[in-house]
């Protein structure tokens, strides 16, 4: 596709032959890259789970023993695991829902081209560059009493703000506030740049047709967004978790494990119980769970990576 | 293209602007705080008119456990993207040339590993680095970086490197130069600037991270993200101090960020995305 410029068939397959004959020498290129990340990632992949098949504890004067599969049998009956996952949901699918609507609503606005709304376009990014801790911690602050100053505005329209960090349903909210801030500018452009490249034909058509603003958006937009879409939640699933840092600074899993998560509840057990077999059996089902659910999408949502490019 | 109708425009211009203020006014507040003193800091109501004082800066500078969080973090941030170029230049290069299977094998595979949470890869990093002296080293923490910045930049050089034309390099490999020759005296002037985009994109990945410095380098090799952690830990009260030293972190992401946003989108999906 990119030796579009290339003048004759002929030549393009002389120059495909030749290629594939010089690939020979391009592959070690590769090699040091494949190295990296097999050593990196896969070779820790397989120690993570040979050690969720043993006792490895360091808060043990027992040595690690290999006991099979049961630290998996445990989990069944870990009440503070499955509300993890419990929890671990409504922290990945609640931000999710509100990325997914401002995040299209923001490519549109940007898409329309408003005058005016130039610096929109600058400033919504900002939040992609947070350091997620720093994100937490502006968070933090905002919500602290006094400090942040959230309640004395509310109280201002006649509202009595509420407990927000700690109070169990009030905490997973706040934590929510920061994941829509923190990663609604990944979704915007994620749809904006999917927008840009909309065949204008479309659009003109349905305006001979006759359709409103409304009818262009529900009819052609949004139907031709659904890929996108796609590739939005299976990337937002995936890493739905990454708010690690925020949860970490802003209650701790907290008040009373109210927004412990998977990942959160694996490092408390790995790092601060040093509970080590545990805590790899903990995330690896973790890992399957999300693997499980994305699966089937992910066939579709990757079949035209590596096309491009 | 008149045909927007006068309501909907009204509401796109508020939902502009209410996001404008969503977004900016939570970030303007930590910048007031790193500036207000303690007083002003716990107002009630809250000061939006304030003497402005320093104080919060001065003393986060003042603090050789935060002057050494910088240094640590400039050599982990510096040495994880040097490492990471050196690993993955050669690899998106080989990318552009090589076709059929592996090609799209590889890309695939470093993008779902780029997925995986990171807590699945610190457990065992945890156990090794403990047995194998990594614990608290620079170079430990550089090395986890690779995980999360060679796929990185391998996917934000990968479409750069397909749009530089390939008239000079295929001459130059006619005229008999070897493929290191070429990538060395006609690619890598080409793609001076994509690799510069995608060194700053990985930069900021890498001073950002928090999870990995959290458990491989807690006490010696303490990175920014960590040393603020820290102050909140045992100086819970000095917001000032918290706020000053969030911002000294944030504003080179942002500025650095700011430079590379066109690219982000191929780095972070991997192209996932048609566009």
């Amino acid at each position: 596709m990119t030796d579009a410029t290339a003048a004759a068939p002929l030549d393009r397959a002389l120059l495909r032959r030749t290629r594939g004959r010089q690939n020979r020498g391009y592959r070690r290129f590769l090699l040091p890259a494949i190295v990296t990340i097999v050593v990196l990632t896969i070779v820790p992949l397989i120690f993570t789970l040979g050690l969720s098949l043993t006792s490895l504890s360091y808060s043990s004067i027992r040595g690690p023993r290999f006991i099979g599969l049961e630290n998996y049998a445990d989990l069944f009956g870990d009440a503070r695991f499955i509300a993890s996952l419990w929890q671990s949901a409504v922290l990945i699918f609640v931000p999710l829902i509100f990325q997914l609507v401002f995040g299209f609503m923001l490519a549109l606005v940007m898409n329309e081209r408003l005058p005016g709304l130039g610096w929109l376009r600058v400033i919504f990014i900002i939040p992609m560059f947070f350091p997620p801790i720093v994100m937490g911690l502006l968070w933090k602050v905002l919500f602290t009493p006094q400090l942040g100053g959230i309640n004395h505005y509310l109280g201002l329209i006649g509202i009595s703000g509420p407990a927000w960090l700690s109070d169990p349903t009030m905490a997973l909210i706040s934590i929510s506030v920061a994941a829509v801030w923190g990663w609604t500018p990944f979704v915007t452009i994620m749809f904006y740049t999917a927008m840009q490249t909309f065949p204008s034909d479309l659009y003109e058509a349905s305006r001979i047709d006759g359709a409103t603003w409304v009818q262009r958006i529900r009819f052609v937009t949004l139907p031709l967004l659904r890929q996108t879409a796609l590739v939005v939640i299976v990337f937002r699933i995936m890493e739905g978790l990454a708010i690690f840092p925020i949860i970490y600074v802003m209650t701790s899993g907290g008040p009373a494990g109210s927004t412990e998560t998977t990942n959160y509840y694996a490092y408390i057990t790995g790092f601060e119980f040093l509970k080590v077999g545990y805590a790899s059996s903990i995330i690896l089902t973790f890992l399957a769970i999300l693997v499980a659910i994305l699966a089937p999408s992910t066939r579709l949502v990757l079949k035209n990576v590596g096309e491009r490019g | 293209m008149r045909v927007r109708p006068r309501r909907i425009t009204a509401g796109l211009y508020t939902f502009a602007i209410v996001w404008g203020l969503f977004i900016l006014v939570p970030f303007a507040w930590l910048a007031s705080l790193s500036i207000k003193s303690r007083l002003d800091a716990f107002a009630d109501p809250p000061k939006l008119f304030f003497t402005p004082t320093f104080a919060a800066y001065g003393e986060v500078f003042g603090d050789p456990a935060f002057l050494r969080a910088i240094g640590n973090s400039l050599i982990v941030s510096t040495g994880a993207v040097a490492l990471s170029l050196l690993i993955a230049v050669p690899a998106a290069y080989a990318l552009r040339h090589i076709v059929g299977p592996l090609r799209h094998h590889t890309l695939l595979g470093i993008l779902l590993i780029r997925m995986v949470p990171g807590m699945v890869y610190l457990l065992p990093y945890f156990v090794f680095y403990n047995k194998a002296h990594l614990m608290d080293t620079h170079i430990g923490l550089i090395i986890v970086h690779l995980i999360f910045n060679v796929p990185l930049i391998i996917w934000m050089l990968t479409p750069i490197w397909a749009a530089i034309p390939h008239d000079l390099s295929e001459a130059a490999r006619i005229d008999g130069a070897t493929p290191f020759q070429t990538l060395v005296m006609v690619d890598l002037p080409l793609m001076k600037g994509g690799i510069l985009a995608a060194s700053i994109l990985a930069f900021i990945f890498s001073w950002n991270e928090f999870l990995f410095a959290l458990i491989l380098s807690r006490r010696e090799v303490v990175t920014l993200p960590v040393a603020i952690v820290n102050f909140l830990a045992f100086e819970g009260t000095e917001w000032g101090k918290i706020a000053a030293a969030s911002m000294f972190i944030v504003t080179p992401a942002i500025v650095f960020g700011f430079l590379v946003r066109r690219y982000m989108i191929s780095g972070l999906t991997g192209g996932a995305v048609k566009g």
